[in-house]
């Protein structure tokens, strides 16, 4: 599904190149449950942000579905954010300005879903992941374990393919990082594709691979099963 | 889809109400100030357009020329050209002529007699009305001016005199000397019409009062002639036709080494550009009209690079929502348009805000302006097109730059808590505060000079004095006892102890004279030295009442019996007759029309017009009686009792004088009325001065707010290690003063070229000094300080370990 080859990437100031990350290879079947670790300013995020087209890569080469990536213009890459791709964040990021089921129903707008399945997809949504009574409310009026469970309930009602998930669940508190993982978990045995960054050894047993990445290079690959 | 963008539009606007208040007001208040603009050059502009065929109708006007090239120019033209050029120019459709006149006028309305002084009655010619259309009820102007004895009036007149009773069939007499009936009807010519009239009557009964000889006179100017030409005249060719026709018509113009030029006006060019001598009334001024079309488009340019500068300085809490938007999968179009959408939302409520503005701001406008309330702005279709013109144009020049600022931010950047705000944005926002800096200085400074000057030309002593002085017009209607009563009416009113002096003089100070005589020279002199000189007529009194200098000489008096062959000449026309000194002028001997003055006195020069004016040379003659056209009585009051004394002046005025209607005005309202058209403009001025300042200010505060946001983790550094308050504060100011400097130094150049042209139009100029450009530096500074400050001191004191944590 994912093959990443000599990836790079690097801030150039004035003469000066950083690097952030350097001869990046690596593939990702469908329904693989991947985790990247490593210590900070590894590269982790930006290595996500890059497998999820947020982020241009400086050089390599990038398949999705065997698509080049590298070559596809913002138009192309829009859709497939709309088609394959959600997102989960540590800080939750919904829209404040809109309520929980204003929050779902906007990747849905951008999709250009009909208002009858739109509708329909959204009321499961909320009935799925318990928050049905909440859905008229405005993010600040959730708690934080709420507010991460409406951005995974986001990003996962375009039935995405893949799934990236940057710490889901660091700023959340034990019991709510649990329940989130096992919804990720079960997820995946459904057939999602995860790639996960997290700093958490327990967290990271949830995949089936991890990734270390230290100074913009992997390091070494711990294959689960 | 929509929903969902005007939801989070809708949801924005009022979570930010600040902002949004000040880019709704700030953009209102431009529109508003454009609008107003627009709206009064629109009314100078509209001027005669609603004649048919317009630019082919030209006024003939007159230019004299003595042999030193000396040159005097009329807007009227001499009576005799007009039927000529009917005669023998085929290229001319139609030419009539106009004289306008004042009289007394009266009617018997049910046995009772009802009289005003009207100031609006022209003599003319059918043919006028073919060239110029204006709207007639009643009765054709083409059949019935051609007969005498006919009046036309306009239907407020008509009201005035008859009330509801139809006027037709009515008699009014004019100055009690010639009866007219009413056969027609026509609109109150309308406000946008260089000439006004209120009664016209035909030009037949011209006659009647300056004989047949006034109809050959080449050197007699005061009538207007209109003509319409054939489409396709070449005007040049047919000037210079003009020249030959005055070549034959006037050998004699070569014995006095004059030349008389007929020039063609067009139309629409006189209410903006004519500023001659004898024009109806005091024309519009086409650079003023300019002048304030820039300033209204500097004007809206500032409200929309204000909002530039909010929306892309709010753009940074913004980023955050457009990232995440961008993550969950909106493409850059869908992203363009929800930014789109609520600029239109904005800009929708700023002209919601304008057109409430206008609504309330209407009346007031009407006043500072001048222009009538009933020309309203909301049937035009300029308006409309001008509010929808402001929509559109303001949702694309002020939302371009945001939306495209935002939609390009990278989501990762941004959801990494780092907004990509380049350098290049900060410097383009630098640049925009400088434009505003520059215009609000622009603006006050020219507020300054204006008032300055206006402050000026009132210091100056006009060399007459005009306290409690009443003016009265003199009367029209005089019969064979007039001189006797004359004298007893002057007595019986100084012996009332309200009136302390009284004289008579054919004009008073507070406009052009109106009276000029051309082919006056030293006696002996050779006849082509013959100038133009203002005549005024005084009686003995003139000089002392309206406490007038003498140069040298002496004044008109009762014991000189030749003083009637004598006449006095202000400094002005002691060296226009080519005297070296004023003593020098005394006793010399003057050829006025082939009769032989005496110079017998010289008076200092005092304002016959405004300071603005430069002034002319004048000759007084002694006319103990004044004269019956342009006639003025002058009384000085005592400062008790002023509105019972003119009541008794009123009463033994119409006992003396019956059948005259009792005209009056203070002379110093009179003379300051003059200042009118340069107060207006300080007004507009100041006004639009203001708009600028609160729009900069937006401005300001804008971009303090952005750089404060900007520089939080700075400020929270530089606190930890012990800054305080004060210094930041101060390290922050220290970028606006610099943008306030450098905007200093490219506005002072432009101003003083703008306001030396300004002043150029002036006689009396005031000196340029510092203060014009050091206040407003001082006033926009404060400004800048006080916006600065209120967003620094609350970012300063913000907990610093906030703001350090945020990465």
């Amino acid at each position: 599904m994912i093959r990443l080859k000599d990836v790079e990437k690097y801030y150039s100031n004035k003469f000066v190149k950083t690097w952030v990350l350097r001869n990046i290879d690596m593939e990702v079947k469908e329904g693989d449950f991947v985790t990247i670790m490593g210590p900070s300013g590894a590269g982790k995020s930006t290595l996500l942000h890059i497998l999820g087209m947020l982020d241009d890569m400086s050089g390599g080469e990038y398949y999705f579905l065997d698509e080049p990536v590298h070559q596809l213009n913002e138009r192309k890459r829009t859709g497939f954010h709309q088609q394959y791709i959600g997102f989960v964040f540590q800080a939750y990021h919904l829209i404040d300005e809109l309520t929980v089921y204003e929050n779902l129903e906007t990747p849905l707008l951008y999709k250009k879903v009909k208002t009858s399945e739109r509708k329909s997809l959204i009321a499961e949504t909320l009935d799925r992941f318990n928050i049905v009574a909440k859905k008229d409310l405005f993010p600040n009026q959730l708690s934080g374990g709420q507010q991460q469970l409406v951005a995974v309930a986001r990003a996962l009602i375009i039935n995405p393919k893949l799934i990236l998930a940057d710490e889901p669940t660091g700023n959340l508190n034990s019991k709510q990082g649990l329940e989130i993982m096992d919804m990720l978990k079960a997820l995946n045995d459904e057939g999602t594709t995860i790639i996960q960054v997290t700093h958490d050894e327990k967290k990271a047993a949830y995949g089936d691979r991890i990734i270390h990445l230290l100074d913009g290079y992997i390091d070494k690959i711990d294959e689960r099963n | 889809m929509l929903k969902n963008y005007l939801k989070t539009a809708y949801r924005n606007l009022l979570k930010t109400k600040v902002f949004s208040l000040l880019n709704i007001f700030g953009l209102a208040f431009g529109i508003t100030a454009c609008v107003l603009i627009l709206h009064y050059v629109n009314f100078e502009k509209s001027y005669d357009r609603f004649h048919k065929d317009g630019e082919r109708i030209y006024r003939l006007r007159y230019d004299r020329f003595d042999s030193e090239g000396g040159a005097v120019r009329f807007a009227s033209c001499c009576p005799p050209a007009a039927p000529l050029i009917r005669e023998g120019y085929p290229e001319v459709e139609k030419i009539g002529r106009m004289l306008h006149v004042q009289a007394g006028v009266s009617t018997l309305l049910d046995g009772r007699e009802i009289k005003f002084l009207e100031e609006r009655i022209f003599f003319a010619e059918p043919d006028v009305f073919d060239i110029l259309k204006f709207h007639f009820i009643e009765g054709d102007p083409l059949i019935e001016l051609a007969e005498p004895n006919k009046a036309f009036v306009s239907s407020s007149v008509a009201r005035k005199y008859f009330g509801s009773q139809d006027p037709i069939g009515k008699v009014l007499s004019i100055d009690k000397k010639t009866d007219y009936r009413i056969v027609g009807l026509f609109e109150d010519v309308p406000s946008n019409s260089h000439l006004k009239f209120d009664i016209l009557i035909p030009w037949k009964n011209l006659e009647n009062q300056y004989g047949p000889q006034y109809y050959e006179e080449w050197g007699h100017t005061g009538s207007y002639t209109y003509l319409r030409v054939k489409p396709q005249t070449d005007i040049a060719a047919f000037e210079n036709k003009l020249d030959d026709l005055v070549t034959s018509q006037c050998p004699w113009l070569k014995e006095y080494k004059m030349t008389i030029d007929l020039v063609m006006q067009p139309l629409y060019d006189i209410h903006l550009t004519s500023h001659y001598l004898q024009e109806y009334e005091v024309n519009g001024n086409r650079d003023n009209v300019n002048f304030l079309f820039i300033i209204a488009f500097f004007i809206i340019l500032m409200a929309w690079v204000n909002y530039i500068n909010l929306s892309t300085s709010r753009a940074i809490t913004r980023a955050q929502e457009t990232g995440l938007r961008k993550v969950i999968g909106a493409s850059r179009a869908q992203l363009i348009i929800q930014f789109f959408l609520e600029t239109v939302l904005i800009n929708f409520f700023a002209i919601l805000c304008t057109m409430l503005l206008i609504k309330l701001l209407t009346p007031l406008f009407s006043q500072i302006s001048g222009i009538p309330l009933t020309v309203g702005m909301w049937s035009r279709a300029w308006f409309w097109e001008a509010i929808a013109g402001f929509f559109l144009a303001g949702v694309f020049l002020s939302g371009l730059y945001p939306v495209l600022v935002l939609s390009s931010f990278k989501p990762s950047r941004v959801l990494k808590g780092r907004p990509g705000i380049s350098q290049r944005g900060i410097n383009l926002r630098k640049v925009l505060v400088i434009f505003q800096f520059v215009i609000s200085l622009a603006l006050l400074s020219g507020t300054l000079t204006v008032y300055k000057q206006l402050s000026f030309m009132r210091r100056q002593d006009p060399g007459f004095s005009m306290d409690q002085t009443l003016v009265i017009k003199a009367p029209r209607v005089r019969d064979e006892l007039f001189s006797e009563k004359m004298v007893t009416f002057k007595e019986t009113l100084l012996n009332n102890p309200n009136i302390a002096e009284f004289c008579t003089v054919t004009e008073v100070p507070g406009r052009q004279i109106y009276w000029d005589n051309g082919a006056i020279r030293r006696a002996g002199e050779d006849i082509s030295k013959g100038k133009n000189y203002m005549i005024v007529g005084v009686d003995y009194d003139f000089i002392d009442v309206l406490d007038i200098e003498m140069v040298c000489g002496r004044n008109f008096s009762k014991q000189y019996s030749t003083d009637p062959k004598a006449l006095m000449l202000n400094e002005t026309g002691v060296k226009w007759m080519g005297f070296d000194s004023p003593e020098s002028a005394l006793n010399q001997q003057v050829d006025y029309w082939g009769e032989i003055y005496t110079i017998i006195g010289v008076v200092k020069d005092y304002h016959q017009q405004s300071p603005k004016q430069a002034f002319e040379p004048q000759i007084f003659r002694l006319m103990p009686e004044g004269r019956d056209i342009r006639g003025h009585f002058v009384a000085v009051l005592n400062a008790q009792n002023i509105k019972e004394s003119v009541q008794q002046i009123n009463r033994q005025y119409e006992q003396f004088f019956p059948g005259n209607p009792f005209d009056y005005f203070f002379l110093d309202d009179y003379f300051n009325q003059q200042y009118k058209f340069d107060e207006l403009f300080g007004r507009i001025f100041s006004l639009f001065a203001g708009l600028a300042i609160i729009i900069t200010a937006l401005g300001i505060f804008g971009l303090a707010s952005f750089s404060a946001v900007q520089r939080t983790k700075e400020i929270g550094i530089r606190k930890v290690l012990g800054a305080d308050v004060k210094r930041i504060l101060l390290l922050l100011i220290q970028d606006f003063v610099f943008l306030l400097a450098l905007a200093g130094l490219f506005v002072l150049p432009v101003l003083i070229f703008g306001i030396n042209r300004w002043l150029e139009s002036f006689a009396k100029r005031m000196d340029l000094d510092a203060f014009i450009f050091v206040v407003p530096m001082i006033i926009v500074l404060c400004v800048t300080l006080f916006t600065v400050s209120y967003q620094t001191i609350k970012s300063a004191t913000a907990n610093p370990v906030d703001s350090i944590r945020y990465e």
